[in-house]
């Protein structure tokens, strides 16, 4: 069980939410992107043991968008934003 | 068009009526069905003002939070998103309301795509815990307040009505009898009644404003009527 930090309904159980994975993956345009930037684009993703920016979604709350960065090692929330923000530099 | 239809509940095999005499006193647990509860939703940037002038309720500012006047029930759902409810075969007049002062703003009437189990009872809330993963505790839970989250892994929008307390628990149409029984079995352990719910009272249309007094209708003053042949003097230049 976890608590993931709504920043609108505040901490709720994690089976309210859909993780939506890795964030801040920037596209390529597609006109000027080789196949392999494209298929890195497309399918390659961090998993780090340690500190990783995510989108979450809060399906069965009040169904907005957010970010979070995570410890994946001790699944400390270390910071909460908005989905149209940066990654915070301090949490790396 | 359809003028008339049979209007059903989800729950009308159960037959509740049958049961809502029962002795409520010795349960833990008073489960209720209201039926046919109009419900609207609200999307968009909306002014609160419009809505209490347009319904005679206002739209709470503050997440999972509920505006109540007029014998409606506004819920906050999301930031831009709100739900309204109100005595049974209003929608259509609140319907009518809302899109005439909210022009371009999504007013759907969603009243039968839910229904509402109201329950209360000295055990409640260990029956909702056995479901919910919210803090219904009253140190993070009480009265005026809703959440969305799931009950028996079934998505309700709950409301604290009071602090008895009671709660209203609108459920998606297909899943009602799903959750009906899960709370009867929830609390069948400590006993569980069926009770008769008085219809609420009827939404009105608020009266047409009116301008406030501070504001009386413009009639010009004897004093500030142009005389007759005055001459306008000449707007002088301002030099830069
Ligand atoms: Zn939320």
């Amino acid at each position: 069980m976890m608590l993931i930090p709504c920043p609108w309904c505040g901490d709720r159980l994690d089976a309210e939410f859909t993780c939506g994975g890795e964030a801040h993956i920037v596209r390529p345009d597609p006109a000027t992107a080789s196949d392999a930037e494209w298929a890195d684009y497309l399918f390659m993703r961090k998993n780090p043991k340690g500190v990783h920016h995510e989108r979450w979604f809060h399906a069965h709350g009040c169904r907005r968008w957010f970010h979070i960065t995570r410890d994946t090692v001790n699944h400390r929330i270390l910071a909460v934003y908005a989905i149209t923000d940066s990654a915070p530099e301090a949490a790396g | 068009m359809a003028e008339h239809w049979q209007r059903q509940s989800p729950l009308t095999h159960l037959g509740l009526s049958a049961h809502d005499k029962n002795e409520t006193s010795a349960a833990s647990l008073v489960m209720a069905e209201l039926r046919f509860l109009a419900k609207v939703t609200l999307r968009g940037r909306i002014p609160g003002e419009s809505v209490r002038t347009a319904l005679g309720v206002s739209l709470p500012g503050e997440p999972n939070t509920v505006m109540t006047g007029n014998n409606l029930s506004a819920l906050w759902l999301g930031p831009d998103e709100w739900l309204i409810v109100g005595p049974p075969d209003a929608e259509r007049a609140m319907t009518g309301q809302l899109a005439k002062a909210l022009p371009g703003t999504a007013v759907v009437d969603v009243t039968e795509g839910r229904t509402t189990i109201r329950t209360r009872g000295p055990m409640v809330l260990d029956i909702l815990a056995m479901g919910c993963p919210l803090d219904l505790h009253p140190r993070a839970f009480g009265p005026g307040r809703c959440a969305q989250s799931t009950l028996g892994r079934s998505p309700i929008i709950l409301h604290q009505v009071d602090g008895a307390p009671l709660f209203d628990i609108h459920v998606e149409r297909s899943q009602a009898d799903y959750l009906w029984t899960w709370l009867e079995t929830a609390g069948r352990p400590y006993g569980v009644a069926v009770e008769a719910v008085t219809a609420p009272p009827a939404w009105r249309r608020p009266a047409p404003r009116r301008y406030p007094g501070a504001f009386p209708p413009f009639a010009p003053s004897p004093s500030r009527q142009p005389t007759r042949g005055a001459t306008v003097p000449a707007r002088s230049v301002p030099s830069s």
